[in-house]
């Protein structure tokens, strides 16, 4: 009985056989689940997208100047093939106060040759470019042609609205609940939304979001962000993207996840 | 919620201001809280620094029970 | 127990112990990260981080949280209870790079305050599956600040040990929210069977240990107690050990009856360093030794020997055919009362 161990860290050699036992055992199983949790927790991931951001390296890219409504450039890359790509400023915001200083020298950009330097995001097909320093935005002499809109059908489509920053290369997953409040900032800073969907062919599609009259709807998507919601409108095409319509009572929040939630896209 | 949430927002706010005050004053004059911070490295007020912002409120009634006494 | 106040007070178990906190925390993140970039290499660095961290943060809290019942339950594990001081600490900052990481990626460079942005770029309060999860972390982590920032002794005079333990209390709540935080987010997005069973057994041995303990502990309370004017009639003098004592409740207040040099006292159960159970201490060189952090007090007064100052109350005994009796009443803290011959 008097053999029971008391251990008292100021007094050496008072730590007893059966503690350190008790001790290494303890330290022991600590140590199996830290090693069991890390294999769980790094396994269990869904896949990562192979999209891309480039953060540290800058690209320059000459093109026409539109807004439809969302600042683009658009880039020739074969004959009669172009590519729009989506202008962002830095951070969750939009390219137009990367612009205000050319604005200030010429009363409207749209049709204007740009030379833009910035950071390049892009993935399935569609690119993007971050402008972090407004004197990286060249004006150049030429003016250019703007993409033609097509008005294809009244469509109901499935999907999530996104911000395209983040989805298409910024932050990975760039969707669903855990990145909702960031898609909400980035659109409401001025990030273009728009709506990623998925077939049962595994195949994407991504709408550029607008009011029925083709301005900016930034700040009515706000509370659908992030969500599977089901939305009805006028579907465009602009070249390499769509443009859906929409009037803001046609969208529901959907209960079950849509097809960008099962499949790896 | 809205304005829930700006009143816990404004509240935190509030707290954690007088709460950097009260713990830049007692970077200074920690012996006035507590007298054995006097013979304590002036290292130790550091480490004790984000604890003071955390809790101000018990600590601000040492400062005048110390005062009238 | 302190005539100022340091930094730390350094010994070489305690070096040891935090050694063994660092190299666990980085085995769990090399493990992490080394096998995401083999089996998941699209991933980004700030995902990899906020992940790795988040739910190191959430493993090294399930190992906080088992110390207390083990310790309780078998006094060989006090010496991990001795510093868990240390990795309490360390687990708030692992929690905070995650949520620090977060807050950034999520809601900085905006066009709103981040921590405004926590609370209101998801207005969905009112629903379950969308609810806005991030705001539950916040407030878990505001909790686990005031904890970690107040881990020095300095605070449990400061505060008074009833404050002290209230506000570390709240890691039972931090946990409920960690737990609905991490229910309501990751898993809404990417749940698994295996990590929503790791988090469900986390949850089940945390508990069924804490329910054990406290059984444990009721006996104590729940002991019956013989009445004779005035005086309890506690225990044989054979029920204690020599150098030890025997915890019972009287007036609902625990007390620790000492038996040493032939000789019997009684002091009040709860150390004034952390509360430590000194019925569960032993009796060295002359003093009653507290087994959570070794403060301690001479049993015949309940004062810490000079020069420390720690009083605790104590209590009057009496000796009859070999049963020892209580006086109920307590005396004022550092008291002195003659011990009992045997």
């Amino acid at each position: 009985m008097e053999d029971r161990e008391f251990y008292v860290p100021y007094i050496e050699g008072s730590l007893g056989s059966k503690t350190k036992r008790v001790l290494k055992r303890f330290t022991i199983i600590a140590i199996g689940l830290i090693i069991i949790a890390a294999v769980v927790f790094s396994l269990v991931q869904r896949p990562f997208k192979n999209s891309t951001f480039e953060l540290t390296s800058t690209t320059k890219i000459t093109g026409t100047f539109h807004e439809s409504p969302y600042p683009m450039l658009r880039v020739k890359v074969a004959d009669n093939s172009y590519k729009n790509i989506l202008l962002l400023g830095f951070g969750k915001s939009s390219a137009n106060p990367f612009l205000e200083k050319l604005l200030a020298e010429v009363p409207h950009l749209n049709g204007r040759r740009l030379t833009i330097e910035g950071n390049l995001i892009y993935y399935n097909g569609k690119t993007l470019l971050q402008i972090t320093d407004e004197e990286k935005v060249i004006l150049e002499n030429q003016k250019g042609n703007t993409p033609v809109k097509t008005a294809l059908a009244e469509m109901t489509l499935q999907g999530e609205i996104i911000d395209p920053k983040c989805y298409f290369g910024v932050m990975k997953p760039g969707y669903g609940k855990i990145h909702r409040s960031c898609a909400v900032r980035c659109i409401s800073g001025g990030i273009p939304p728009v709506l990623a969907t998925t077939d049962d062919n595994n195949i994407s599609e991504y709408y550029l979001l607008t009011d029925l009259n083709g301005n900016a709807i930034n700040k009515d998507v706000l509370p659908y962000v992030g969500q599977p919601s089901e939305m009805k409108g006028t579907v465009e095409i602009m070249e390499d993207w769509y443009i859906l319509k929409l009037d803001i009572e046609n969208l529901t929040v959907i209960s079950e996840a849509s097809n960008i939630y099962s499949t790896d896209i | 919620m809205e304005t829930v949430i700006n009143i816990f927002l404004t509240f935190l706010g509030v707290y954690f201001l007088i709460g950097i005050l009260f713990g830049i004053f007692f970077l200074f004059k920690a012996p006035k809280i507590d007298p054995l911070m006097a013979d304590s490295k002036k290292k130790v007020r550091f480490l004790l620094f984000p604890g003071v912002i955390a809790t101000w409120p018990f600590l601000i009634g040492k400062l005048f029970k110390s005062k009238t006494a | 127990m302190a005539l100022d106040y340091k930094l730390v007070i350094w010994n070489s178990f305690k070096k040891q112990y935090d050694k063994l906190i660092v190299a666990g925390m980085l085995l769990y993140i090399i493990v992490f990260a080394v096998l995401t970039f083999v089996f998941n290499s699209e991933t980004s660095v700030e995902t990899l981080i906020i992940r790795a961290f988040g739910s190191l943060a959430i493993i090294m809290l399930h190992i906080v949280l088992v110390i207390g019942p083990l310790s309780r339950l078998n006094e060989k594990f006090l010496p991990i209870l001795y510093n868990r001081r240390h990795l309490g600490v360390s687990m708030f900052l692992a929690a905070f790079i995650h949520g620090g990481f977060s807050m950034f990626q999520f809601h900085a460079l905006g066009d709103v305050n981040p921590i405004y942005s926590v609370f209101t770029s998801n207005m969905d309060y009112n629903s379950l599956s969308n609810f806005p999860f991030q705001v539950l972390g916040f407030l878990a982590l505001l909790i686990l600040f005031a904890m970690a920032a107040t881990s020095h002794d300095f605070f449990l005079s400061n505060l008074s040990a009833k404050v002290w333990k209230r506000l570390h209390m709240m890691v039972y709540l931090a946990y409920a929210l960690i737990i609905a935080h991490v229910f309501l987010g990751a898993f809404q997005q990417e749940a698994s069977l295996f990590s929503v069973s790791l988090m469900a057994l986390g949850f089940i041995t945390i508990s069924s240990l804490h329910l054990r303990a406290a059984f444990k502990e009721r006996k104590i309370d729940r002991a019956k107690t013989i009445v004779e004017e005035g005086w309890l009639e506690v225990c044989s003098i054979d029920d204690i050990e020599e150098d030890r004592a025997k915890i019972f409740t009287v007036n609902k207040e625990r007390v620790a009856i000492f038996k040493y040099d032939g000789k019997l006292s009684a002091i009040h159960n709860v150390c004034k360093h952390q509360g430590g159970p000194l019925g569960e201490g032993k009796i060295i060189d002359g003093c009653v030794t507290c087994p959570w952090h070794g403060y301690q007090y001479l049993p015949h007064n309940g004062q810490s020997p000079p020069p420390f100052t720690e009083k605790v109350a104590t209590y009057q005994l009496k000796l009859k055919n070999d049963i020892v009796y209580i006086n109920p009443e307590a005396l004022a803290e550092g008291t002195e009362v003659k011990p009992v011959d045997i």
